[in-house]
């Protein structure tokens, strides 16, 4: 199958961390989505983001203007200031307590305070193979073991989270830490991650020490993460909705988009369907593709992933919203015509994601099961988000 | 501490102390949690480091005692196996000491104490076992992590070991680290260095007034792992052992064949190399003022190997090699498809490739085959 990926709201290709996020996704797609979805074409991802919204005076009318020199990656260490108000943080053992509750929820926040940044193609390799490991090992446990003390035997001798990263490491080996047994190191045990350990605990030592900062510094990046991807999502959103176009003179966002989905749909037929993900505004885009401006367009799968698709339809948003609905004799709206299969996930924690099927007809909303406060930015740094919807496709 | 060999006859000596470190038995069970734990976790058990150890107590043994130049005085060892080890000595075999923080100061300032009665002495430090460098190199000793609470106790910092050495009257010291060089993150998580010198430094910041010959020779560089094969001596050991054997030797004059210090390193780094290393870079520190370590009784051997350019012309080369001080001594390889490799005596040689009528041109060259080791290829022509 071909598969397409549309961004959301905020991304901009001169960002470097853009392009290695896509090059990270695209690798968890192939580890987790079954071979024919994947298959051995190339994953396509339009990119819409050059004609979103500028901020001609670059977010001066925020209050917080120029907090984004905290760090490198100001989204991430924003992200991470609001992990670190979490108990536990400080002390360095969020992730030992979040696997108490939750083995695959500390898998996830384990992937997803890596500074995915800083990737190359070795690293996220690692990445990838550990995150698939850790997913097939805790799928084995909860097969194998009642939930309780007896299913991960070992958490309860484990004292904080740079051990827990080291025995989840040491599961993701399978069995064989020492990847050269021919030869004794002189500095220790030479450990088969020890490039990828080197990322997860510099994940949760950020983590941390932004536990440790001075409240008015954490606030300060808390800000940045509320106030600047709002300005970009208000920015991206209205640019769209006001230079979207017409199926005869689209504007340059469908046409990006478009392109892709018709060189993708060329490529697909009965046994190669077209799947599409879209994320957050790219789920907004698709369904007004969808409707209006390429309804002829066969897709197998759309799926949304933390979209406001059913938000917009109820503000009466898309080009083929129709006012009159609901009505008496249409409680809900019917699925897309060209669209086979809908799933529209969302995390409760999610301030960003709505769910679908309140509003449309033969949606499968699924409601991605954490409590994760970094849920919307994340879906796609963890693990579980894509063994699941490999499950589903 | 365990005096394998002492000699106390007049004039200078070499004095070594050699150390290997592969039982590590207080990191096994170290209390978990804590930075120090994960270090403790990470130390494995080594056979290659005793191994190392013995091969260098052997070698001692073997070819220093009646070293023409500077005989050796005094071996001093301490070596931590899973089980006591004895080394054979011609009074019967020697149980070894284990090298723990408490045995090593002691047999430091034995070894000290013998190397600091002649200036002409030469003292020999050889380490095998695991490392760390954060800013200082640290070896580790068999009583790590015995003390939960004092974790570094047997962890030695060896830059203030080697300060420790520099009013040592022993104008020249060879240290030689077999231990890796990398900075694991724990130690990153721990406030200070915690590790301890096995001597006392006097006036630190005081030069040492008077010419010190003193190179450090570290198996591999700042920041990375050196590595040995199980129950062997690592390849770190056997280059040393090969280039103080002859391989690091050159002719400072006519007829003497001499190995000095400053020729140590780039031959040992080139015997690393030609023995196949390839992801281990020793390097070398410390003052070197090139001092004669010993002189050799004569030539030493030379390993080579030949090859052509076109590689398949082996096939057709008939390889000669013939000493141009002793022609009647030479010798042949018929044609075969591999480089050819021997080792000769050093010295200048007549190499001859001869071939079939037609197939290339005969070519004669005047080489001189010298230490450490010649890699050479042979270019022909098409006849």
């Amino acid at each position: 199958m071909p598969l397409v990926y549309v961004h959301g709201i905020g991304n901009r290709e001169e960002r470097r961390a853009y392009d290695v996020a896509n090059r990270t996704r695209d690798r968890f797609f192939r580890r987790f989505l079954p071979v024919p979805v994947v298959g051995h074409t190339e994953i396509r991802s339009p990119y819409w983001g050059e004609h979103g919204g500028v901020l001609r005076w670059k977010h001066a009318s925020l209050p917080a203007a120029g907090l984004e020199s905290l760090g490198a990656g100001g989204d991430f260490e924003a992200g991470i200031a609001r992990l670190a108000a979490v108990p536990g943080a400080a002390t360095g053992t969020l992730l030992t307590g979040t696997a108490r509750n939750s083995m695959r929820d500390a898998v996830d926040l384990l992937f997803t305070v890596i500074d995915a940044d800083s990737l190359d193609d070795t690293a996220a390799d690692a990445v990838i193979a550990a995150a698939g490991a850790l997913v097939e090992y805790c799928d084995q446990r909860e097969r194998l073991a009642p939930a309780g003390p007896d299913r991960y035997p070992w958490l309860a001798g484990i004292k904080d989270d740079a051990d827990l990263i080291d025995q989840l490491l040491s599961l993701a080996a399978a069995g064989g830490d020492d990847p050269e047994p021919d030869r004794e190191s002189l500095g220790g045990r030479h450990r088969r991650y020890g490039r990828l350990r080197l990322l997860l605990r510099g994940g949760a030592d950020r983590l941390r020490r932004a536990a440790g900062l001075p409240v008015e510094t954490s606030i300060a990046a808390v800000r940045t993460l509320t106030g600047r991807p709002v300005s970009d999502l208000a920015g991206d959103v209205l640019t769209y909705l006001a230079r979207r176009g017409t199926p005869d003179e689209p504007g340059p966002i469908v046409r990006a988009v478009l392109t892709d989905l018709r060189e993708a749909a060329a490529e697909a037929g009965p046994d190669r369907p077209l799947v599409v993900v879209a994320h957050s505004m790219g789920g907004n885009i698709m369904y007004d593709l969808l409707t209006h401006f390429a309804p002829d367009l066969p897709v197998h799968t759309l799926v949304t992933v933390g979209s406001q698709v059913a938000l917009f339809e109820e503000l009466k948003l898309f080009r083929g919203s129709d006012p009159a609905l609901p009505g008496p004799d249409l409680a809900r709206i019917p699925r897309p015509a060209g669209l086979s299969r809908w799933i529209n996930v969302v995390d409760r924690a999610d301030l960003l994601g709505y769910r679908a099927g309140g509003v449309f007809d033969g949606v499968e909303d699924y409601v991605y099961p954490t409590s994760a406060l970094w849920a919307h930015s994340a879906y796609f740094r963890q693990p579980h988000f894509y063994a699941r919807l490999g499950r589903r496709l | 501490m365990t005096t394998l060999y002492s000699d106390g006859g007049a004039g200078p000596r070499i004095h070594a102390l050699v150390i290997g470190v592969g039982h590590y038995p207080h990191c096994v069970a170290y209390p978990p949690g804590t930075p120090e734990s994960r270090l403790a976790a990470d130390i494995t058990p080594l056979t290659t480091a005793p191994s190392s150890a013995l091969a260098v107590n052997r070698w001692l043994l073997d070819n220093l005692r009646d070293d023409p130049y500077v005989p050796l005085g005094s071996v001093e060892t301490l070596i931590s196996g899973p089980a006591p080890i004895v080394v054979p000595t011609p009074s019967g075999g020697t149980t070894v000491d284990p090298a723990t923080f408490g045995n090593a100061r002691e047999a430091v300032h034995r070894w000290r104490g013998r190397c600091d009665t002649d200036e002409d002495n030469v003292a020999l430090f050889f380490f095998c076992g695991h490392g760390w460098e954060r800013g200082d190199q640290t070896l580790l000793l068999e009583d790590l992590g015995r003390h939960p609470g004092d974790f570094f106790a047997g962890a030695v910092n060896f830059r203030r070991t080697y300060l420790g050495m520099r009013d040592c009257r022993a104008r020249t010291q060879l240290y030689f680290i077999d231990a890796c060089r990398e900075l694991p993150l724990e130690l990153l998580e721990i406030a200070a260095d915690e590790s301890r010198p096995l001597l006392t430094v006097r006036n630190p910041l005081e030069p040492p007034g008077r010419p010190l010959d003193a190179p450090v020779f570290h198996a591999t560089t700042p920041g990375l792992r050196a590595y040995g094969p199980p129950g062997e001596p690592t390849p770190f050991t056997e280059a040393v052992l090969d280039v103080l054997g002859g391989r690091g030797a050159h002719q400072p004059r006519w007829g003497s064949w001499e190995i000095h210090t400053d020729r140590i390193a780039p031959s040992v780094r080139r015997m690393m190399q030609w023995n196949g290393v390839a992801d281990q870079r020793p390097t070398a520190e410390g003052v070197t003022i090139s001092s004669r370590f010993r002189t050799l009784p004569g030539p030493p051997a030379v390993p080579f190997r030949l090859s052509c350019a076109p590689a398949e012309a082996l096939y057709s080369a008939r390889l000669s090699l013939t000493a141009l001080d002793d022609p009647a001594n030479g010798r042949v390889r018929e044609p075969r498809g591999e480089p050819w490799q021997n080792e000769v005596p050093a010295g200048n040689y007549q190499v001859r490739a001869e071939f079939p009528p037609a197939a290339y041109q005969d070519v004669c060259l005047y080489p001189a085959f010298l230490p450490p080791v010649v890699d050479e290829v042979i270019p022909v022509e098409p006849a």
